[in-house]
């Protein structure tokens, strides 16, 4: 028991000796630190009072005036927004701030600071002012600059195109008197089929104009017979103009014109007129089962 | 069953007058450049030959056209158009106007399009009215015998104006 005992009084007098030591230590450590400290609280004091001096706190507490006005303007929704475009701020500050944007920036202030002593420029200073590459090289940073806001501003205030809906049966239908506009004259639709539809009369085929397919297939009872039909009485001149048409297209593989047929087959232009009136060109070739004539002369 | 394409517009076999409500145009040519009176021309001979009632009024340096002494020599000018492939400084040269015009010629002889004293010709033989201007004759000094003997009359713009009643009046 006696061990026991002896062996917690060396424990606690082991932790007392401890203790001891480190309250000597630590009030070495006040005693030797206390000048120290009072330096230091010194230096500390005269630097506040230098900030002071100098402003700082005034600039802080601005900026806090500065902040508080933020948060008065700038309600959360701003905030969201902006961080949508934070990347295009961070882009732009950055480039505004590479050195050569600095270095511009900073030409340009110096050149506005002293504008004062520039003369006034006319159009024929600005002509020759024209010729300094530097003002080639400005005027064309100048222009490319115009030409990148014309864009931006352009891309924002060039209107939307708007199309008409397609109507579905706008291509299969045909028009009615609704999608007309009411400015435009309707014009009177063509008497005549289309040309590309395909007419049969006497076994033989025809085109919407009443021309023969197959040029092959012509003869002269037909001839006569399409002739009666376009009110036409074939005396020996229309069959010599017939014959020539068609030797002249077999030859060419072209349909002459009047031109061609009046001076080929001896009539004459004025006689071509009489025997195949008002549209000699086209009736000729009509009778004469070749395709319509394509010329202008 | 009679041929299905003698529609109201095909004409008569006797080559009477067509009938009321028949196409009529009135051409003024009032420019003698061989490629400002070709146009003229052409048009009025395709209106012919598509059956449509066609008068030509030849003023001013139209007459030209019209005119016996001149209508072989018309030119193309290449100054002052934008659209000439000969640049103005150049067009402007002498002897410039005269190499424009033959090759020009050239191409239109090529295409097989007739000379304008021909194209006269045709129009008036395809029963096409051509008139001069009365006031442009006086102007340019030129009488009835200097001109195509195609030309049907000398009249003035008022009675151009009556004898094409009804047509679609065509400035070029």
């Amino acid at each position: 028991m006696d061990a026991e005992l002896k062996a917690r009084l060396d424990a606690i007098d082991a932790k007392l000796d401890y203790i001891v030591a480190r309250q000597e230590y630590t009030e070495d450590f006040i005693r030797e630190m206390t000048p120290v400290a009072r330096e230091a609280m010194n230096a500390m004091a005269a630097k506040l009072s230098t900030w002071e001096e100098r402003g700082y706190f005034a600039i802080a507490g601005e900026l806090g005036g500065l902040l508080d006005k933020l948060s008065e303007a700038y309600g959360p929704e701003d905030v969201h927004e902006l961080s949508g475009s934070i990347v295009a701020i961070l882009d732009t500050a950055r480039n505004l701030t590479q050195p050569d944007m600095l270095e511009l920036a900073n030409e340009a202030g110096d050149v506005l600071h002293d504008a004062e002593n520039v003369k006034p420029v006319g159009p024929f200073s600005a002509m020759s002012a024209a010729r300094d590459a530097d003002v080639q090289r400005g005027m064309g940073v100048a222009l490319e600059l115009l030409r990148h806001l014309g864009r931006a501003q352009g891309s924002k205030a060039r209107p939307e195109v708007r199309r008409p809906a397609p109507k579905a049966q706008a291509s299969a239908a045909p028009m009615s008197e609704d999608d007309v506009p009411a400015v435009c004259p309707v014009p009177t639709p063509a008497p005549t089929p289309p040309a590309d539809e395909i007419v049969e009369w006497e076994g033989h085929r025809f085109n919407g104009e009443g021309f023969l397919l197959d040029p092959s297939a012509w003869n002269e009872e037909l001839a006569a017979k399409m002739a009666g039909g376009l009110g036409l009485e074939l005396t020996g001149e229309h069959w010599q103009v017939l014959k020539y048409a068609r030797q002249d297209y077999l030859a060419t593989g072209s349909s002459p014109n009047v031109r061609r047929i009046a001076s080929g087959s001896g009539v004459g232009i004025r006689r071509m007129y009489e025997l195949f009136p008002k549209t000699p060109g086209k009736s000729a070739a009509m009778v004469a089962g070749i395709p319509k004539p394509a010329g202008c002369v | 069953m009679s041929f299905p394409f003698a529609n109201p517009k095909t004409p008569t076999a006797d080559g009477s007058p067509a009938p009321a409500g028949t196409r009529k145009i009135a051409l003024v040519c009032a420019k003698g450049g061989l490629d400002e009176c070709l146009p003229v021309l052409i048009m009025a001979n395709a209106a012919r030959m598509t059956g449509i009632e066609c008068s030509v009024f030849f003023t001013f340096y139209g007459l030209d056209v019209i005119t016996d002494s001149r209508v072989d020599h018309l030119h193309v000018n290449f100054l002052g158009n934008p659209m000439s492939p000969m640049p103005n400084m150049i067009a402007g040269l002498p002897g410039m106007e005269a190499l424009g015009t033959s090759f020009m010629q050239k191409k239109i002889d090529e295409l097989d399009i007739p000379r304008p004293r021909e194209m006269v010709h045709m129009l008036s033989e395809s029963g096409c009215d051509l008139y001069a201007c009365e006031l442009a004759m006086k102007m340019f000094e030129r009488t009835k015998e200097d001109l195509l003997p195609e030309v049907a009359d000398v009249i003035t713009a008022t009675d151009f104006f009556e004898r094409t009643h009804g047509a679609d009046i065509i400035f070029v």
